[in-house]
């Protein structure tokens, strides 16, 4: 119940950064974080951990948006951190068609492991090299819209696409999370409403091979 | 005749000076004579002396109906005598009281001041035998008394042995006392707070078996929390009980260790047999789960081995498998039908084998759907010892007042500073911590203000901390007895990683009932355990916080103005306090939990730790800026081959390493972060640029401080830091830092060793 909505009115989401080592996935958060704070807001670990308060519409909203090795090796640690996530950031890098893949990858994978509840954006980052694109616009927001998922394109040189990008996913989020709720009231009981709403044992030690702990 | 004694003067008869007694028959011939050592009650052919010094007398004339009556009363007889006329009774009274008080002062024993007093005193200190009381009859008492009742300090021997030594009140033992009765086996010895002749509240027995009982009594019955350890360690049928006792029977939930079978019972008992949900661990490793009737498992239950098998089934007693169910090998195959027989000496099976179709690979024992469900729920168990607290407290009172709990907070600190003055004699140093410790809670923090600042919290706190600490305080006698229960369950026997998930539940209910402890002295505090924001007294949010309504609204109130704050709960006040206490048995199960697994990381991390630095630095993919080796990198070629040890990141893998020194969650999580704080500056004290960490850099940097940290229970760390932190940090920076550590420990184990 780490997350979700509190009391209805404030939210309190954790946000997942994935994609390729040289996709700029860490740029981009820092543009979205150098316009908005001061130096003194940057948390110990920077740009690899980043909080962000927003209000949309009356509704309080506070992002936790974790950053991930993007390195291959480290391909399998991605259960650790994206369990529990209210939303995840797709980053590739338009120029490089594997980035592309990479990104399908996860997109799989998330939605095995946590269903629908979580909300994906996928960004095409570096539109500022639209010359040396290698992935179409169309291909992109044709498989964005086959998952489920929505597709912005970003430029964090540029700095491009990055607010609209957050407010978007915040507001999807927050919609998530009402729909949840509501499910739950209206199931209550089941206990099926939500995968937080229970402390499943079996969800997972990730740092066991077995997977079950007590 | 018989009361012929050269030394005795007859003082006064009723022959001379009439006295009736009322309402006595008329056949009956009573005589009272007065001498100077005693009073003389003479009936027909029969009579009886009382010592002057066990009589106290009172005049009873105003009563209309019965004129000129003096009430004589010793310790076992009340006559009421009359007298013909108010002078005969005057004439009577005096001297009776003269005689009394020369009596006394024979003695020696009253003071000398007392001699100008007209009446005797009322508290007398006289021996005396008793000859009828059906309690005492034969037992002499030495001590004071109380018109005519054993009243105060005193002491009573009987002639068959038996002692007691001790506080009186209305006749009858009451206050501390120590009984002692000689048994052909040996001596058995009765301690502790006696209320109406009976133990009542706490005491011990030591019987002479060489059992001991040391818990709560009602009416000289074991009632309530008790401990009962039987027999010698080793030797026949040892086996020491904890738990709940009624009326000198195993009643209510309790663990039952039997030492010599090797075999521990958690669950429920009722008239001194295990009966209703239970679990039972063996010292080979066996788990057991399930309904007890009669001191029996019967019917549906679980049984786990150590090696992985379980059987979901029907049982007739421990081990004894019998009617339907279903056995699951470690190997994941799974036979289904009828049983019959016990699991170490045979089984006969009518039923189907399924051969599993994937292959289970697992070192750690496997969760099992009906695992702890058959179990006593944490919440239930112990409840004699809070309800102790919470009674003592005024808790059941309807009208709950802080100021009376805190009242009965001063008696006991008061009654604790007598103990210790007691005790000064014997160790003068530990008499002085705890005198100070005492002293310390003097100063009580203001509790019923309506407002929780920041300021108010640390010192609720601080307070909370020493309250814990010194036994004469109620949460400290609190926190003691749930140390004693958890010990007694998960040490020996209990250390077994099947019971891990009991043991964590069990925990998150003593906080969860501590809480309500707590929040009865403090009820400023939040009335419910979640996370609640508290401001410093200034700001203006600390009065827009209602006490009692206290709920999530406050999380995460518009912070738009960026005050400071802090998040507080029931665990982030009560961890720190409790676990300590109790770390060493909750480590060790973590530990063997995580056994198998920590073991195969332990491997890892000392091979890792062969190579160098560099060597080391290169295999984790740290990138070269971050080596921080500049010079030895421009030194010459050669040199390269005594390449540094042990120096790179130094300050952080020193920082990471007292992970295993913290004890609660957050003290840990503290230190997690104080890693990542010390690793940038060690980057930024060397690169000087402006430089931001991203996860690609950090993670295989951080990765190396955990190789070098060298933690042995790495596993078993993260493990508890997963089950015990607070939910609320989870998404936070903290979380996000564990989240890495446990990614680092996954990574470790799981990467493929490159050569």
């Amino acid at each position: 119940m780490a997350g979700q909505s509190v009391g209805g009115r404030n939210y309190n989401f954790k946000c997942v950064l994935l994609g390729e080592g040289c996709v700029g996935k860490t740029s981009l958060v820092l543009r979205y974080v150098e316009n908005k704070f001061n130096d003194k807001h940057i948390t110990t670990l920077q740009a690899s951990f980043l909080n962000k308060k927003l209000n949309i519409g009356g509704k309080r909203v506070n992002i936790s948006i974790w950053d991930t090795a993007g390195q291959e090796r480290f391909h399998a640690l991605g259960p650790i951190y994206y369990r529990d996530s209210n939303g995840a950031i797709l980053v590739y890098d338009i120029t490089d068609e594997d980035s592309f893949q990479k990104v399908k990858n996860w997109v799989k994978e998330l939605r095995r492991m946590l269903g629908q509840d979580v909300c994906l954006c996928i960004v095409g980052n570096k539109v500022d090299l639209e010359k040396d694109r290698h992935v179409t616009v169309a291909e992109a927001e044709e498989y964005a819209a086959s998952v489920g998922a929505r597709h912005f394109h970003t430029s964090a040189k540029l700095n491009r696409g990055i607010e609209e990008l957050f407010l978007d996913l915040s507001k999807n989020m927050i919609t998530k999370a009402d729909d949840n709720t509501s499910k739950k009231s209206s199931s209550l009981g089941s206990g099926a409403g939500s995968r937080r709403s229970v402390i499943v044992v079996d969800d997972e030690q990730p740092t066991q091979k077995s997977g079950g702990c007590c | 005749d018989a009361l012929k004694i050269p030394s005795r003067r007859l003082l006064r008869d009723s022959k001379n000076n009439p006295l009736n007694l009322p309402n006595s028959g008329r056949f009956t011939n009573h005589i009272i004579m007065l001498f100077n050592d005693g009073l003389v009650h003479a009936q027909n052919s029969t009579f009886t002396h009382h010592p002057l010094n066990t009589v106290w007398i009172e005049s009873h004339s105003s009563e209309a109906e019965q004129q000129n009556v003096i009430v004589v009363t010793t310790p076992e007889d009340t006559l009421t005598l009359v007298a013909n006329t108010p002078e005969d009774k005057a004439d009577w009274f005096m001297t009776l009281n003269s005689t009394i008080n020369k009596n006394l002062h024979c003695d020696k024993i009253m003071r000398q001041n007392s001699s100008e007093r007209l009446t005797p005193p009322l508290i007398r200190h006289v021996t005396y035998t008793f000859t009828k009381h059906c309690q005492y009859k034969d037992a002499r008492y030495i001590g004071f008394m109380l018109n005519g009742k054993m009243h105060g300090q005193g002491e009573l021997v009987w002639s068959d042995g038996r002692t007691y030594y001790g506080k009186f009140g209305q006749g009858l033992q009451q206050g501390h006392g120590k009984y002692t009765i000689p048994t052909e086996d040996g001596l058995e010895i009765q301690e502790g707070n006696w209320k109406d002749g009976m133990l009542n509240g706490y005491g011990t027995i030591k019987y002479a078996t060489g059992d001991i009982y040391k818990g709560y009594f009602r009416n000289g019955m074991r009632y309530g929390h008790g401990i009962y350890n039987e027999g010698q360690h080793m030797s026949h049928s040892a086996s020491i009980f904890i738990g709940e006792w009624v009326e000198d029977k195993r009643h209510g939930y309790g663990v039952q260790d039997d030492i010599l079978k090797g075999e521990k019972y958690m669950g429920m008992w009722q008239d001194d047999y295990c009966n209703g949900k239970g679990v039972v661990v063996t010292l080979d490793g066996m788990y057991f789960e399930g309904n007890f009737v009669y001191g029996k498992l019967t019917g549906f239950g679980l049984m786990l081995t150590d090696d992985n098998s379980c059987y979901e089934g029907e049982f007739q007693g421990v081990t004894q498998l019998q009617g339907k169910g279903c056995l699951t090998l470690p190997s994941g195959d799974k036979i289904q039908g009828v049983f019959n027989g016990s699991w170490n000496e045979g089984l006969k099976i009518n039923g189907m084998f399924n051969k599993s179709d994937h292959v289970l690979a697992g070192s750690k024992p496997k969760s099992h759907i009906m695992y702890g469900k058959l179990s006593v729920p944490a919440d239930k168990k112990w409840n004699e010892i809070f309800k102790h607290t919470l009674a003592l407290l005024g808790y059941l009172d309807s009208k709950k007042n802080p100021n009376k709990a805190w009242e009965v907070v001063a008696v006991r600190l008061t009654q604790g500073q007598k103990v210790i003055k007691e005790l000064e004699r014997r160790s003068p140093s530990k008499a002085r911590t705890l005198s100070s410790s005492l002293e310390s809670l003097q100063t009580i923090p203001p509790y019923n203000t309506g407002v929780l600042s920041i300021e108010s919290y640390h010192k609720i706190l601080q307070y909370l901390t020493k309250a814990f600490d010194n036994p004469y305080h109620p949460a400290g006698n609190l926190i003691d007895s749930i140390v004693d229960v958890f010990r007694a369950a998960y040490i020996g026997i209990g250390a077994h990683p099947r019971l891990l998930h009991h043991a964590v539940q069990e925990i998150k209910s003593y906080v969860k009932r501590m809480y309500v402890v707590v929040r009865l002295l403090f009820p400023d505090l939040p009335s419910h355990t979640g996370p609640v924001h508290i401001y410093p007294e200034s700001s203006s949010k600390t009065k827009g916080i209602p006490t009692s309504t206290e709920s999530a609204e406050n999380f995460l109130r518009n912070d738009s103005e960026e005050e400071p704050y802090e998040v507080i709960s029931a665990a982030s006040l009560l961890y720190p306090i409790l676990l300590p206490k109790i770390y060493p048995p909750l480590f060790d199960l973590y530990a063997l939990y995580n056994d198998k697994d920590d073991e195969q990381c332990w491997e890892r991390v000392t091979k890792l730790n062969r190579q160098g630095d560099m060597a080391l630095m290169a295999y984790l993919g740290i990138e070269e800026r971050f080596w921080l080796m500049k010079e030895i990198l421009l030194q010459d070629k050669s040199q390269k081959l005594s390449a540094p040890r042990d120096q790179c990141y130094a300050s952080a893998v020193e920082t990471l390493q007292q992970l295993s020194t913290a004890f609660s969650p957050i003290e840990k999580l503290k230190v997690i972060e104080k890693t990542f704080e010390e690793i940038t500056e060690t980057v930024q004290a060397s690169l000087k640029d402006d430089h931001v960490w991203c996860m690609d850099d950090l993670f295989p940097i951080f990765q190396f401080v955990v190789v070098r940290a060298k933690i042995r229970h790495l596993g078993a760390e993260v493990h508890m830091i997963d089950d015990l932190m607070e939910s609320h940090l989870e998404f936070g920076e903290l979380g996000m830092m564990f989240t890495t550590l446990k990614a680092c420990y996954f990574q470790i184990q799981n990467e493929k060793l490159r050569h």
